[in-house]
């Protein structure tokens, strides 16, 4: 067995440590010479529509034929995902849910995110609610009729809707769901779409993409671009441009801001309510985070949204390399 | 104008005569079909909205706007409401919205509605979106404003057309999904009631499209292929009556009338039953009696200038049964002579832009019944004739060959294939490929025995087959099998599964099955010695090292005990992260250096890199020391190795405890105890030691029995048989 072993004692020869030396350096070598000549990574990418947004992945790598198969498969996991997810579809498992206030043998990734909201809602001492549908139902029929008050709901149906929200009546038992108020909706809306986002991006990363751009409702890099600069990711901003852009490396960003979904001209009221008040957030004009990951990304860019500069650092600290960049009212922006 | 060729078209098709009651029932029944869902619709639409009758919502402004020479709107009876819009005492278009036909959503979950103004012929004559809840429209007058230009940009689009539309949703910044959508609920909706004032049969088969229709020119119809056309010059006439030898003297257009390059004859053939074609090739006049025909009755359309026209005067005349003798249709074995009752003359339509003038012009009906296929391919014959000198009637041919074109053939609706079902038909050549590589694989194993008693082939298949693997399985179609499928494998169950994931990759897919066949029946190592690229790699690049003479190193068998562990805590290490910490999976993964050898190519930042150039240095010195010691693929599949039901290696009593240990040292990875007892939970099935096996120089037991014969052989033929009494051969033999 141990016959090709120089003879112990005599240490290796001079000319047997060459050739290991050499055989070991020509290796690298090979390799570089492989890297110089062989296959590159290309740019391949895909676009649909899911949850009812205009999504796109891309990715660069040397395989051609695994890339586009790739990408064929995260196409038809973000299918299956989106008939959990959709509020679009009647019969997805949260519009199930939503109606009958209770779900029975849930799907896995619907537990992980209410489980996920739940959780966030808790850090964010209730900045970040995802109970705050009622609100949502309230504002939108209030605003659809014709003479609508512009002030708002009247304070006694605000009151009311209130009486539904509470992250704390989500109930989770093994794979069943269920809300403990009357009248609870929730909306999963951002959180729901990171987590798709997260799953596509851990996916690829297990499949050993380096390079890749996801944009599935939220934002999420992998690694850096092929060039090994950063990511640069446009941030659409008030008026819909998107002329501001963050570097991104491996992290996901999310950007919550009253402007994003409003119901009526002034845009005083808007979808980012405060589950204390009821009432639509107003201490910051917008809050940009970035986290390692897409789900915790959106829902603390909603949380500072609500809670204001002064509790930002607060909640950011909830989740660890998670940063901020927010919007005060008189436009002055402030990194947190 | 185009309206009004429609319009005339309608009464023409009542007058069908011979499948009118069927047709007319069918119609009707689907008529009655769209009329119920649309009710249907419509009635949820009201019922969930309460929304303000039609009139009222498309308000005198808009219709204006939408129908400016319009002089009155009629609304429709029945659901859904649409208006039906009169220039005069003609209908010229519809006014709809979008609300009652479709109930479209555009960004919100509550429908838009738009109303829209559309030709007859269904295209748009613009659409003015009156209500919509789209979170990224409201507040937003620069964009509300900008949405109506796009909406206007698209006037003139057919809601049946299929090239693309005129603007990009990106033309609305910050919503291009409102406008996407609302395009497309304004196009179905437009569809909707196009097809409930003109419902067409389904179609089930490739059907000869009888409506489409716009204007062509000539160099358009020959571009479509709608056309066909031959010119025949007097030289080209003269040949052909030359190459029979013959020497016409009386002909109709005699030769001497025009020189050699001067137009005998131009025919022009074209299929007129599609009024894409047939409109724009013969008058109005005529075609409205081929749009009169039923539907088993197709019309071929024949032009012709120069001297020599295609119809001649022998139709006209008893004596020649009122048959053309200048044309007829050959479709293989099928030959038609045109007759007089089948003839109808008509105006060309067409101009040749530049070139000799069209002079005559005629349409022919051909019966399906005759077994005329208008699908396929067919020629036209022009037929010229002269008697020569002595009165012999003879005949030359100028055939013209003529295919329908696709552009006017509308095939049947297939439903789009799943994603994975695009990747299967995309990879036939691999799977084609794959699936013979396999086939020689299960050949090698089930010829084993005759492979390993040759050791140059051994050596040249077992080297051929692992450069395949590592080059075209690995580094071209990226067919490494990886742990990453098994957790995706083992994970599935709780996750929901969509098949659709699995099935995308179908080099995996095929692969999978075949190693879990082979690992029940033989073992891992069917995988593992020869499917594994990155296994291909070390092994190759460990053959190289031999080559330079690199010395081995090998742990001791007590230790190589031990070292065999890892693999399987590696393995139980992911598959446990895959559901306890799903987010840390990757980076635990990256344990496995396939991706970055095998399926990037090398090609992924350095630190990667660096590690399976670390593992392949390694396995220079020790045979693939990652295969053995730290792979969790390997690790899982050692696991079900012990499933196996065969093991075909041969062994002998002399092997180990009888004293030999020539295998043992033999085997590259040391799956092999001293006790001669081969560890199948570590074997490559490299069939190295069944070389050695059957080898009489070097087997022990081969070779004395080998010398044993040999001697024998020479004692006999060389010296006198000596018997010695316990038939050993005597040593002074030697």
């Amino acid at each position: 067995m141990t016959s090709h072993l120089p003879k112990p004692g005599r240490g290796v020869s001079r000319r047997q440590a060459l050739k290991i030396l050499a055989a070991s350096a020509a290796l690298p070598v090979g390799v570089a010479g492989f890297r110089l000549f062989g296959p590159e990574p290309l740019f391949h990418e895909w676009h649909g529509q899911a949850l009812g947004a205009e999504v796109s992945m891309r990715l660069w790598h040397a395989n051609a034929g695994h890339a586009q198969r790739t990408l064929l498969r995260m196409a038809s996991e973000v299918g299956r995902l989106e008939k959990i997810f959709s509020l679009y579809r009647p019969d997805s498992e949260l519009s199930r849910l939503n109606r009958s206030g209770i779900l029975v043998g849930a799907s896995r990734d619907l537990m992980v995110v209410l489980e996920a909201g739940r959780a966030l809602a808790e850090v964010s001492g209730g900045a970040f609610d995802p109970t705050v549908q009622p609100l949502w139902t309230l504002y939108e029929d209030h605003f659809r009729g014709i003479s609508a008050d512009p002030a708002g709901p009247a304070p006694g149906a605000v009151e009311a809707a209130l009486g539904s929200v509470g992250y704390q009546g989500i109930d989770l038992d093994g794979r069943t769901a269920r809300f403990v108020f009357p009248g609870m909706a929730v909306t999963l809306n951002g959180i729901a779409q990171g987590y798709i986002t997260d799953v596509v991006g851990d996916l690829l990363r297990n499949e050993g993409f380096d390079h890749v751009v996801l944009k599935l409702g939220e934002t999420r890099v992998l690694g850096t671009h092929p060039d090994g600069r950063p990511w640069r990711v446009g941030v659409t901003d008030a008026q819909g441009g998107a002329e501001r852009t963050i570097e991104l490396v491996n992290e996901s960003s999310a950007t919550s801001g009253g402007y994003g979904t409003v119901f009526d001209p002034s845009g005083q009221h808007h979808h980012i309510f405060d589950p204390q008040t009821g009432l639509s957030a107003s201490r910051l004009v917008e809050a940009v985070v970035t986290a390692p990951r897409a789900m915790d990304a959106d829902a603390l860019a909603t949380a500072l949204c609500v809670a204001g500069e002064e509790r930002a650092a607060g909640i950011l600290a909830s989740v660890p390399g998670a940063r901020a960049m927010l919007t005060r009212s008189d436009g002055e922006v402030v990194r947190v | 104008m185009d309206s009004r060729a429609v319009g005339a078209v309608l009464p023409a098709r009542s007058r069908f005569r011979v499948n009118g009651v069927v047709r007319l029932v069918f119609s009707t029944v689907v008529r009655l079909l769209a009329v119920v869902l649309v009710v249907a619709l419509a009635a949820g639409a009201a019922l969930a909205q309460g929304v303000s009758p039609l009139e009222m919502r498309a308000s005198t402004d808009i219709r204006e706007s939408l129908f400016p020479q319009a002089d009155r709107y009629e609304l429709s009876d029945g659901a859904p409401p649409f208006f039906r819009v009169y220039e005069g005492e003609e209908q010229v278009g519809y006014v709809f919205s979008t609300l009652d036909v479709v109930r479209a959503r555009s960004y919100s979950s509550i429908p838009f509605d738009a109303i829209v103004g559309m030709d007859l012929e269904g295209h748009l004559t613009g659409a003015r979106v009156i209500r919509h809840h789209d979170p990224y429209l409201m507040g937003f007058p620069d964009r509300v404003a900008r949405l109506a230009a796009f909406m206007d940009g698209h006037a003139g689009y057919g809601v049946d057309a299929t090239e693309p539309a005129p603007l990009s949703p990106d033309f609305v910044q910050g919503t291009t999904v409102s406008a996407r959508n609302m395009r497309a609920g304004i196009l179905d909706a437009g569809r909707t009631i196009l097809r409930a004032n003109d419902p067409r049969p389904p179609i089930t088969e490739p059907t000869i499209d009888r409506h489409g229709f716009s204007w062509l020119d000539w160099d358009q119809l020959v571009e479509m292929g709608a056309v066909s056309n031959r010119l025949i010059s007097f030289g080209e006439v003269r040949e052909a009556f030359a190459e029979q030898g013959v020497t016409p003297v009386d002909m109709d257009v005699p030769l001497d009338r025009g020189s050699a390059d001067d137009r005998y004859s131009e025919l022009i053939v074209a299929l007129a039953t599609p009024p894409l074609i047939g409109r724009n090739v013969v008058a109005a006049n005529a075609y409205s009696e081929v749009e009169a025909l039923p539907d088993d009755v197709v019309t071929l359309a024949v032009l012709s200038g120069g001297y020599y026209d295609f119809a001649g005067t022998a139709f006209q005349s008893d004596a020649f049964g009122h048959a053309f003798d200048r044309v007829r249709l050959v479709q293989g074995d099928l030959k038609i002579t045109f007759r007089e009752e089948d003839f109808l003359r008509a105006a060309p339509a067409v101009r040749q832009s530049g070139r000799g003038i069209i002079r005559h012009a005629g349409l022919f009906n051909i019966p399906l019944a005759t077994g005329f296929d208008p699908f396929a391919p067919f020629e036209v014959v022009l037929m010229v004739h002269g008697a020569d000198a002595g009165g012999g009637e003879h005949t030359v041919d100028f055939p013209l060959a003529y295919q329908m074109p696709d552009d006017v053939v509308l095939m049947p609706y297939v439903e789009p294939l799943p994603p994975w079902a695009e990747a299967w038909l995309e990879s036939g050549v691999e799977l084609a490929i794959l699936a013979v590589a396999l086939i020689v694989l299960t050949l090698i194993f089930v010829f084993q025995a005759q492979l390993s008693r040759n050791r140059r082939l051994h050596q040249w298949v077992r080297t051929g087959f692992l450069i395949f693997t590592l080059v075209w399985l690995g580094w071209i179609a990226g067919g490494q099998l990886s742990i990453v499928h098994i957790v995706n494998y083992v994970k599935g169950p709780f996750d929901g599964v969509d098949l659709g994931f699995y099935l995308a990759e179908p080099l995996i897919v095929v692969i999978s099955v075949y190693v879990l066949l082979s690992l029940i029946l033989i073992g891992r190592g069917v995988f593992c010695g020869w499917l594994c690229p990155f296994g291909a790699l070390q092994e190759l690049s460990s053959k190289l090292a031999r080559v330079l003479r690199l010395p081995v190193w090998n742990p001791s068998e007590a230790m190589q005990r031990w070292m065999w562990l890892p693999k399987y805590g590696l393995a139980a290490l992911i598959v446990g992260t895959a559901f306890v910490a799903p987010e840390a999976l990757a980076s635990v993964e990256e344990v496995e250096p396939f991706k970055t050898a095998i399926t990037s190519a090398f090609t992924r930042p350095w630190p990667y890199v660096t590690y399976a150039l670390v593992l392949l240095a390694m396995g220079l010195f020790t045979e693939r020391f990652f295969c053995r010691f730290m792979c969790p693929l390997g690790g899982v599949l050692a696991l079900g190795d012990r499933l196996h039901l065969f093991t075909f290696l041969k062994r002998r009593p002399e092997c180990g405890t009888g004293g030999c240990h020539l295998c043992e040292r033999s085997c590259p990875v040391k799956a092999i105890e001293r006790s001669g007892k081969i560890v199948m939970a570590e074997c490559f099935q490299c069939l190295d030691c069944q070389v050695e096996y059957y080898d009489d120089r070097r087997c022990p037991p081969l070779a004395q029995a080998r010398k044993r014969r040999e001697r024998a052989a020479s004692v006999s033929m060389h010296r006198p048989l000596v018997v010695t009494l316990n038939g050993a051969a005597p040593s002074v033999a030697k």
